[in-house]
């Protein structure tokens, strides 16, 4: 195990494990509790295409998707409020349009086009320090944010109008949860990439929803199930050479239905 | 007297449909209004476009003596405590009673603020004074109609309102507790003596205190006068239509 720990790669992803892992799960409490599990798929999308672009136009990639993300974020929150349409239904309007725009513009570029692709499926062993340094801010960024503004956020999550009616500029915090969704879910697409990255996003927060009736115990629970499956990914794809993302998914699900098992208020629903 | 809020000949529309037509109401502080109209009449529509949840199509509303506007609203909704309707708010969210009654205070402490020992004492009060100190630590979803009633509306004390909206805070819940709420809402008037005006459909459980009320009909006023003269068969009609009669001799029957 030591002899592992010396490696590079293996270094690298374990910060990621820590931070992405962390930050995906952290804002999945949001996810979950804002009833938006599509984001995580939106958001991907939304990165593929920026990514693709970025390729296609001669810049970094990884720039194109995460401004195309922080694009997204802006515009989804805003869009759905004025539609007055469910945010789940524009998340799913945008996943279908970013889609095909990404894989007509996928067309057009010439050779292989591996490295578009490896941001569906990621690659967490490929990580780069650049990469880590980014989801290292972007981690800090959230947990920072989320201290100073918790009783503003925790409002806003229990209902919009009664926190508006209060004097708290609900949309302000409604909009920042997702244009910092969609940062985070662009800066960890390497983790398990965007195929499989809202599984981050609504499992742990899923599984510590279980377990607690408290809001930072579950912020806190969720970062912890996020930042183990990401490890366990790690650590058994290593072991038995399995595809590293199939392996965070698996994890996360298990504790899901670990959590759900032993929930209180699974008893309680039951008994009523 | 201070006038807390003035309505003048506002029109609500969605689309073609007109849902509130050219009304007004003043209302100063200390008065207690009861808005009654049947369901799809106007009455929740008026009193979410007064909270500026809905921006009228024409027409002005002034609060505390100022013009309500998108960037007036900000501070407005400091001095206004706002109870929904219960069945508008999901209560699975993790959060414990005594965080719900906190939400209140967060507005006016400023962003990034924490509560300090005078804001601790005051939601303390507000859930005395609502009857809910018992329940503090309970998550909110454990809790029955009424208390989730109850609990939204030690919120709004804890604002310390000059102006409390209240949108048919007995609807979907059993008489003991219908009646529990409205002793409730009596007694904070008595104590407080801060302007209500409350949105209701059920005139059974007409707060006695009310000193005033408005009957809307398809978004118009029909009436307005005081709470004794509300019930005849004219007036009664317009909420209840073609059952009047039946209605008319329940409230009697609970009037004696």
């Amino acid at each position: 195990m030591s002899e592992l720990l010396q490696l590079k790669f293996i270094q690298h992803a374990l910060l990621a494990c820590l931070f992405g892992g962390g930050a995906l799960s952290i804002i999945g409490v949001f996810v979950t509790l804002m009833d938006i599990p599509f984001l995580g798929i939106s958001m991907s999308h939304s990165a593929f295409l920026g990514a693709i672009v970025g390729l296609l136009f001669g810049f970094d990639p990884l720039l194109g998707a995460i401004v195309a993300c922080a694009l997204s974020g802006i515009l989804i929150g805003p869009i759905a409020d004025r539609a007055n349409s469910s945010s789940n239904i524009i998340l799913a309007i945008l996943f279908t349009a970013t889609m095909g725009l990404a894989f007509l513009l996928l067309a057009f570029i010439p050779g292989p086009k591996s490295e578009a692709l490896n941001l569906i499926w990621g690659s967490i062993l490929t990580i780069s320090r650049k990469e880590i340094w980014l989801l290292a801010i972007i981690f800090f960024l959230t947990l920072a944010l989320i201290i100073s503004f918790f009783k503003e956020l925790s409002a806003v999550l229990f209902d919009r109008e009664v926190a508006a009616s209060s004097g708290i500029p609900d949309n302000i915090f409604y909009y920042s949860i997702i244009f910092f969704a969609g940062l985070i879910i662009s800066g960890s697409l390497n983790i398990v990439g965007g195929m499989l990255i809202f599984t981050l996003l609504v499992n742990p927060a899923s599984a510590a929803y279980q377990i607690t009736y408290k809001l930072k115990i579950m912020f806190f629970l969720s970062a912890s199930f996020g930042i183990i499956s990401c490890l366990a990914g790690l650590i058994f794809s290593y072991l038995f050479n399995v595809p590293t993302g199939a392996v965070i998914v698996l994890a996360s699900s298990c504790i899901f239905l670990l959590a759900f098992m032993l929930s209180p208020k699974r008893r309680i629903a039951k008994s009523l | 007297m201070n006038q807390v809020l003035s309505i003048l000949n506002i029109t609500i529309s969605f689309g073609i449909n007109k849902a509130v037509n050219n009304f007004s109401v003043e209302l100063n502080q200390g008065d207690f209004l009861a808005l009654l109209g049947a369901n799809g009449s106007g009455k929740t529509t008026i009193l979410r476009s007064i909270i500026g949840f809905i921006k009228p199509t024409g027409g002005r509303i002034t609060l505390f003596g100022t013009p309500a506007t998108t960037r007036t609203y900000k501070e407005m909704r400091k001095r206004i405590g706002y109870v929904p309707q219960t069945a508008h708010v999901d209560f699975r969210m993790p959060i414990s009673v005594e965080e719900v009654v906190s939400i209140g205070r967060y507005g006016k402490l400023g962003m990034g603020k924490r509560l300090s020992p005078y804001d601790k004492d005051l939601i303390q009060k507000s859930m005395k004074d609502a009857g809910i100190l018992h329940l503090s630590q309970r998550p909110i979803g454990h809790l029955s109609g009424g208390e989730r009633q109850k609990v939204q509306i030690a919120r709004a004390l804890c604002q310390n309102p000059d102006l409390l909206l209240l949108d048919e805070p007995t609807a979907n819940l059993d008489l003991g507790a219908q009646s529990e709420l409205i002793d409730l809402l009596e007694k904070i008037y008595e104590h407080k003596r801060m302007s209500i005006l409350i949105v209701m459909h059920d005139l059974q459980n007409l707060p006695r205190k009310c000193n005033r009320s408005i009957i809307i009909s398809e978004g118009s006023k029909v009436f307005d006068g005081k709470l004794k003269d509300t019930f005849n068969i004219e007036n009664l009609s317009y909420i209840y239509g073609p059952n009047t009669h039946l209605v008319l001799r329940s409230l009697s029957n609970s009037m004696e």
